[in-house]
């Protein structure tokens, strides 16, 4: 009779264990930093505050480098002519950028605000732009462009800009903000797992129920609704850039908002880019060069990985080309 | 073979059995929501569509959109934002989500399928 109780016991034990309800995700939508934002979190110190503490968190980010709010930082530096003394974080941050734009021989740009604006893709949430710009008109833009033309001051924590350049981090702020809100979430909660998107771009918190990968879909740039490849994630970060969703066309040629920085039109050669990396500003800006360099796309895959960041593009003619280091994040664990 | 030898007897099978049965009548007969598209603006529910139709999203009185569900997919038409992003996304199925940044808007299509995918990276 004792041996039967126990069977029973350990089948009530088995059966409950595996129909018990997983452990709860809390799941927050917003808008900011220009687009759509996903927080999905689960914490024993509380889901909902967490989420939304994390939200502030991007909001703020948001804010303070936002080139279309006058009271920003990069508003700030964008209307002097001289030098600006600038908080840590931003040094940190410019800094970032402009390492990452040596890293990738000047594909990252974060001083291309006078070109985004030419072709009106600084705007574009509140105007489709339809007009494709003269060549002397680019010309103009691209003497008032360039990394080159941005100056730090690591002494005096300053910065300047020169020849009218403007500051447009669009290619590294979301992947900061992303990070930021990773941070205030462990600080809160070293143990909290989930994700936090902006606009496509993803920040692992930690595994899913404390042990399974994320599944990330990476979205096909001409099928809206399918995914290319299925990627495995306990950590780090994912970012993507293509040319499907900012973008204009004129006589059936597509102009999108990644400009090169050395022809001054949108870049050729890709359609997507995905980068996975430990972090995601690393992720956001290598996915930005990538894109950029994406004629050259065999130094893409297989150098990035030495910067940080394993690649999978999909090249002009579908072509799906990716870093021998991607296979390991491809294997669902 | 003596009876008292053995560890089960029948009884005990079908108890075995019965508690067995319970669990999964109780695990496949619990009521499921199915599909549905929630459509929010601004972050609020603004409406639910479970049956196949052309509806109009509004913000108050401001139009927004039209959402068509066919019965199997759901896209967006016709609407008033600049950069017409939620018309280039196109039809999603189950799982999918259509974004319209200027408007705050997102369409869901909400499901209890299993789906494997737990974010898309774009």
């Amino acid at each position: 009779m004792v041996g039967v109780s126990l069977v029973v016991v350990l089948l009530i034990v088995f059966l409950t264990s595996f129909f018990k309800a997983p452990p709860s995700y809390y799941e927050m939508d917003g808008f900011t930093l220009g687009t759509y934002c996903r927080i999905v979190v689960s914490s024993k110190k509380g889901s909902k505050v967490l989420a939304q503490v994390m939200f502030n968190e991007l909001e703020r980010v948001y804010k303070k480098y936002n080139p279309n709010d006058p009271s920003s930082v990069v508003s700030k530096i964008n209307n002097s002519n001289d030098w600006i003394d600038i908080d840590e974080e931003t040094f940190v941050l410019l800094d970032a950028a402009v390492r990452f734009s040596r890293l990738t021989d000047g594909a990252f740009d974060p001083a291309l605000g006078e070109l985004i604006r030419l072709w009106g893709f600084d705007k574009i949430a509140e105007k489709l732009p339809s007009r494709v710009p003269s060549s002397e008109e680019i010309g103009v833009a691209l003497k008032r462009s360039g990394v080159d033309k941005l100056e730090l001051d690591s002494q005096r924590r300053r910065v300047r800009l020169i020849d009218g350049a403007k500051l447009d981090l669009g290619g590294i702020a979301k992947g900061y903000a992303l990070d930021r809100a990773y941070q205030v979430a462990k600080e809160v909660d070293k143990d909290c797992t989930g994700f936090v998107e902006a606009g496509g771009d993803i920040r692992i918190l930690g595994p899913k129920f404390g042990s399974r990968p994320w599944v990330v879909g990476v979205r096909d740039p001409r099928k809206s609704d399918s995914a290319i490849a299925y990627l495995y994630l306990t950590s780090g970060a994912v970012a993507t850039s293509g040319d499907y969703e900012r973008y204009f066309e004129v006589g059936g040629v597509r102009y999108h908002h990644i400009l090169d920085p050395k022809t001054g039109f949108p870049a050729r050669g890709a359609i997507s880019v995905t980068v996975v990396a430990d972090n995601a500003v690393t992720a956001d800006a290598l996915s930005t060069a990538g894109f950029v360099m994406g004629a050259q796309w065999e130094y893409v895959v297989l150098e990035f990985p030495k910067f940080g960041g394993s690649v999978l593009m999909v090249t002009e003619d579908g072509s799906i080309r990716r870093s021998p280091t991607m296979v390991v994040y491809e294997q669902a664990r | 073979m003596n009876r008292r030898g053995k560890l089960l007897k029948r009884y005990d099978v079908i108890l075995i059995i019965a508690i067995v049965s319970v669990f999964f009548v109780f695990h496949w007969t619990r009521p499921r929501e199915g599909q549905s598209i929630e459509v929010y603006v601004n972050g609020k529910l603004s409406m639910q569509i479970k049956t196949p139709g052309t509806y109009e999203v509004r913000d108050g009185d401001k139009y927004l959109m039209k959402v068509i569900f066919d019965g199997r997919r759901v896209h967006v038409e016709d609407s008033n934002c600049p950069l017409k992003i939620c018309e280039k996304t196109g039809a999603i199925g189950p799982g999918g989500t259509i974004i319209c940044v200027p408007n705050k808007m997102l369409v869901k299509f909400k499901t209890t399928a299993n789906t494997e995918l737990d974010v898309m990276t774009w």
